[in-house]
């Protein structure tokens, strides 16, 4: 299969002046997926909807392989798109669905039943042809959605919230499996989708989208470790921010200070930042009984009080309440032979964690 | 997802979309609606502007409709107590028609909505097959149930059962025009109120009845309020069919309980005075109008004051 | 009935409901008794039985006549107000232009303005015009009263269509009029359907408009059935009117097979 790259130039979508994409600019290698990640509302919908060609922009191109497709109907694009209702046919048998595009293409009879009966074995489902899409379960009726739109042999594939309508369980299996299939068929592919966790799994590089604007773009650990703003801080992921003022520089590091009781040992520091906000991921953070850590007074490390825990099955969460009385979380991995808590509320703690745990976002 | 080879072999072929005839439809949906929208505007807009216009308009010896403008056809149809007495009638009976509708439509709809599908199924089809026969055969039915004189099948039951001693005189009365009304479009007021019901969450009722309300006042305090717009709808329907009706008078009301859609035709087929006949049909027209617009203005008012 | 209905309450209700059951059937009943009476006028009760009256009633020339021009008229109305009506509505569901709401109310329009006027102003337009011919002119009157009931039913259908299956049509490679006839009038097909019979029912059953368009050569049956229940008094005009009734049942158990009676009409 022929990877294409797709690309957007400074795209635009207005709906009655109310912006709901605004100036985006985007490459997608050939084979790569990406993931348009964001709150709802923040455009990402419209932005694959654009490229689909089922809106079109106010202003602004998509490209596929350097060819423009602007003026290009929907149905000369050629695109495999997955819908959030998988929005299957219901008067048309699973054959008849799948066999649908490449009758819109005018292939051979003989030749389409074939194409149908791969793609049917490609999503495992060679023995429900026959059936109609309301007697297939959620699953079933997914991969029926994904063999219809691989069966035209698209020069990509577009998922919007392709999995939402499924249960937990059968999601995550149905993630490893689509991301499987597509790294094996080099496929590009955009999807979109509020789930940060299946955004991390499936997609080689990540979209973050705010208000109809690119807020950043990396790989799944780029954007996990080092966001850029306090939105994808606390989007993706859980984060403690701090706001503090940078005190003694030291090469690229630097200490910044945070309240009377916590300043943090940064590794690096933007040369000319004066006020900056860190951010630290819970899991990164230590717990010690209060007596025992010889972590006080140190730089990353603070008293605080157990306020709140909650017990999330391999996890807890600890609510840790500070002398300046901010809140501090930290995610602490069960062991397995454990039972309870190993703080408990009320109880004196110091926490601590080391410098590179500590990230310094940009200030807006 | 395991995948066979060959299913990879197809997906390795080299995309083509078949270009196929040059011609698009590129047309916005909206011209769609450009043909019935042409059509309407010359056989239903237009005509109904002309018959406004001649009814202001003067009608010579010939039969030709022109100049000078007058209001004079308004004025006879209110000076004239002959016609102004038609208007009142069609008022009452439409009024008549419509409460009485209400009140009888109430019970059928709460059972048609309440009961087992069964029961559902069989109401909803006596309440609405009568609907789609013909309303000469209707009326039909009704002289013949009505008729004076002993032959009648009401004035048989009447009299076989000695509840009265000889036949009564309800054929060409306006009571037999309200019955007739009534039973032609009785489905009319069935019909959105059943529906106006069926979207009362059952829950409000149930919690009514938990908070102490016997069955009436659930009725009265909850299910009557929210059928408002079901209510509002159907007396509205029921009030503008029977006031533009024609045949239902000219069988059962005689000449003692002429309408306004009998007395239109009458001027225009009988005394062929076009412009008065168009006044008729104007006021006609003006009062279904204020009764939809008044209607509207409830169903408006009450969306607005809960949706702030 | 289940047990938010017992007591005196739920007496009153199936009381009233039972006694509207019976005025609602009542005067069909009793006209299809009376058209089987072996006498020589309508009387009640019925005396005897025969089909004599049927065989009177379809020996009729006038009758068979009026039959044939009612069914064709209908036909033609269902047509027309489907080859209008379906477009229209479908431009009402999809369409996004200025004036939506406006429009919509314009082709509606016809449902609350009063038919025996709409008849009345159209026969002063088409005389004006010099058609003569009461074939056209009625059909031309049907399909003006008879195509907002297609609009509203097929606009209901057409409103739970998934706009999904249209855009999934399109990125597999059918155009918009592929996609429409692929995907969309699959799925609004039963209410196309519904739409069409009541366009059926009501041309045929229509008076109001047809009393003014049609002329001595051409009588669709209500205005025959009319004419003869002033001249004629044996038991073939219950007959007649039987015919009409079966007709007419046949049409409500195909419309309640198609989409259900209540989503029909409730629309």
């Amino acid at each position: 299969m022929k990877s294409s790259e797709v690309r957007l130039e400074r795209l635009c979508k207005e709906y009655n002046r109310m912006v709901a994409v605004d100036n985006v600019s985007l490459t997608i290698e050939p084979g790569h997926m990406i993931a348009l990640l964001g709150p709802s509302g923040c455009g990402k919908t419209t932005c694959l909807r654009m490229i689909a060609g089922l809106i079109h922009p106010t202003s602004g191109d998509v490209f596929v392989n350097n060819q423009r497709m602007t003026g290009v109907p929907v149905h000369r694009r050629n695109v495999g798109m997955l819908f959030q209702n998988y929005a299957l046919f219901p008067h048309l048998t699973v054959e008849e669905n799948i066999a649908f595009g490449l009758e819109m293409r005018g292939i051979a009879r003989a030749e389409a039943a074939q194409k149908v009966a791969s793609a049917l074995n490609l999503v495992q489902l060679s023995n429900f042809g026959k059936r109609y899409p309301a007697q297939l379960s959620g699953g079933q009726q997914q991969r029926v959605a994904l063999g219809r739109a691989l069966v035209i042999e698209p020069a990509m594939l577009l998922l919007d919230e392709p999995l939402g309508a499924l249960d937990k369980g059968l999601r995550e299996s149905m993630q490893v499996e689509l991301r499987a299939l597509q790294r094996r068929l080099g496929l590009t592919t955009i999807m979109v989708t509020h789930d940060q966790d299946e955004a991390l799994t499936m997609a080689d590089q990540i979209v973050v989208m705010r208000d109809g604007k690119l807020e950043q773009v990396g790989s799944a650990t780029e954007i996990y470790q080092r966001p850029t703003s306090k939105f994808v801080a606390k989007f993706i992921g859980a984060s403690n921010l701090f706001e503090g003022q940078v005190e003694q520089r030291n090469g690229n590091g630097a200490i910044v200070r945070v309240s009377q009781g916590l300043s943090l040992l940064v590794d690096e520091v933007p040369a000319s930042a004066a006020d900056v906000m860190v951010s630290i991921r819970p899991e990164a953070i230590v717990v010690e009984e209060a007596g025992q850590s010889g972590a006080v007074g140190r730089p990353n490390s603070v008293a605080a009080r157990v306020d709140q825990v909650v017990y999330r099955g391999f996890v807890s969460h600890y609510y840790l309440k500070m002398a300046s009385g901010e809140q501090l979380i930290v995610f602490e991995q069960n062991q397995s032979q454990q039972s309870g808590f190993r703080y408990s509320v009320g109880q004196e703690v110091v926490a601590s964690w080391n410098a590179p745990s500590n990230h310094v976002i940009a200030r807006h | 997802m395991t995948t066979s080879d060959d299913a990879v072999a197809i997906l390795d072929a080299q995309p083509e979309i078949r270009q196929g005839s040059r011609w698009r439809l590129y047309l916005p949906a909206g011209l769609l609606a450009l043909p019935l929208l042409l059509f309407l505007t010359y056989f239903f807009f237009y005509p109904a502007i002309t018959l406004l216009l001649s009814s202001i308009q003067t009608q010579n010896s010939q039969g030709i409709i022109g100049r000078p403008f007058t209001l004079a056809h308004y004025a006879r149809l209110i000076n004239v107590d002959l016609y102004s007495r038609v208007f009142w009638n069609t008022l009452r009976i439409s009024v008549i028609t419509s409460a009485l509708a209400t009140v009888l439509a109430y019970p059928v709809a709460l059972v048609m909505v309440k009961s087992r599908p069964l029961v559902t199924r069989i109401i909803t089809l006596i309440v609405i097959a009568p609907l789609v026969v013909s309303v000469v055969v209707r009326g039909y039915g009704w002289q013949l149930i009505l008729a004076n004189g002993p032959k009648g099948m009401l004035n048989w039951i009447l009299m076989t059962l000695h509840i009265t001693d000889g036949p009564v005189s309800v054929l060409y009365t306006e009571i037999a025009v309200v019955i007739g009304s009534l039973h032609v479009f009785f489905p009319m007021m069935v019909l959105p109120l059943a529906s106006a019901l069926g979207k009362i969450d059952p829950n409000l009722e149930d919690a009514a009845r938990m908070l102490g309300a016997p069955w009436w006042k659930v009725f009265l305090r909850v299910t009557l309020p929210l059928s408002m717009p079901g209510f509002v709808a159907g007396f509205t329907l029921v009030f503008s069919l029977t006031a533009g009706s024609f045949v239902i008078p000219a069988i059962l009301g005689g000449a003692s309980a002429i309408m306004l859609g009998n007395l239109i035709e009458q001027q225009i087929f009988v005394v062929y005075d076009w412009p008065f006949g168009a006044a008729i049909a104007v006021i006609l027209v003006g009062v279904v109008f204020a009764v939809n617009g008044f209607s509207m203005w409830l169903l408006e008012g009450r969306r607005l004051r809960r949706a702030s | 009935m289940d047990e938010r209905f017992s007591g005196l309450g739920a007496f009153i209700l199936y009381a009233i409901t039972t006694a509207m059951m019976i005025f609602i059937l009542a005067p069909l009943l009793l006209v299809m008794a009376v058209s089987v009476s072996d006498s020589y006028f309508v009387t009640f009760p019925p005396q005897g039985f025969t089909l004599k009256w049927y065989a009177k009633v379809l020996g009729d020339r006038d009758f068979l006549e009026a039959m044939r021009l009612s069914i064709l008229l209908a036909l033609g109305t269902t047509a027309g107000s489907l080859l209008f009506g379906v477009p229209a509505a479908f431009a009402l569901v999809r369409g996004n232009f200025v004036g939506l709401a406006a429009i919509k109310g314009f082709l509606l329009s016809p449902l609350i303005f009063p038919s025996l006027v709409t008849g009345l102003a159209l026969l002063q337009v088409l005389t004006k015009l010099g058609s003569q011919d009461a074939r056209l002119n009625l059909l031309i009157g049907h399909i003006v009263v008879t195509s907002p009931y297609v609009i509203r039913t097929v606009v209901t259908s057409l409103q739970l269509v998934d706009e999904n299956l249209e855009d999934a049509a399109r990125t597999l490679g059918a155009n918009r009029l592929r996609t429409f006839w692929r995907v969309t009038l699959p799925q609004i097909a039963s209410g196309v359907a519904a739409g069409g019979l009541f366009a059926f029912m009501v041309s045929f059953d229509n008076y109001p408009v047809t009393m003014w368009l049609a002329n001595s050569e051409y009588s669709p049956v209500p205005l025959v059935l009319m004419r003869q229940l002033v001249n004629v008094f044996d038991p073939s005009v219950p007959a007649m009117s039987t015919i009409i009734i079966l007709m007419a049942m046949v049409g409500v158990l195909l419309l309640e097979k198609l989409v259900g009676l209540r989503r029909a009409l409730a629309a």
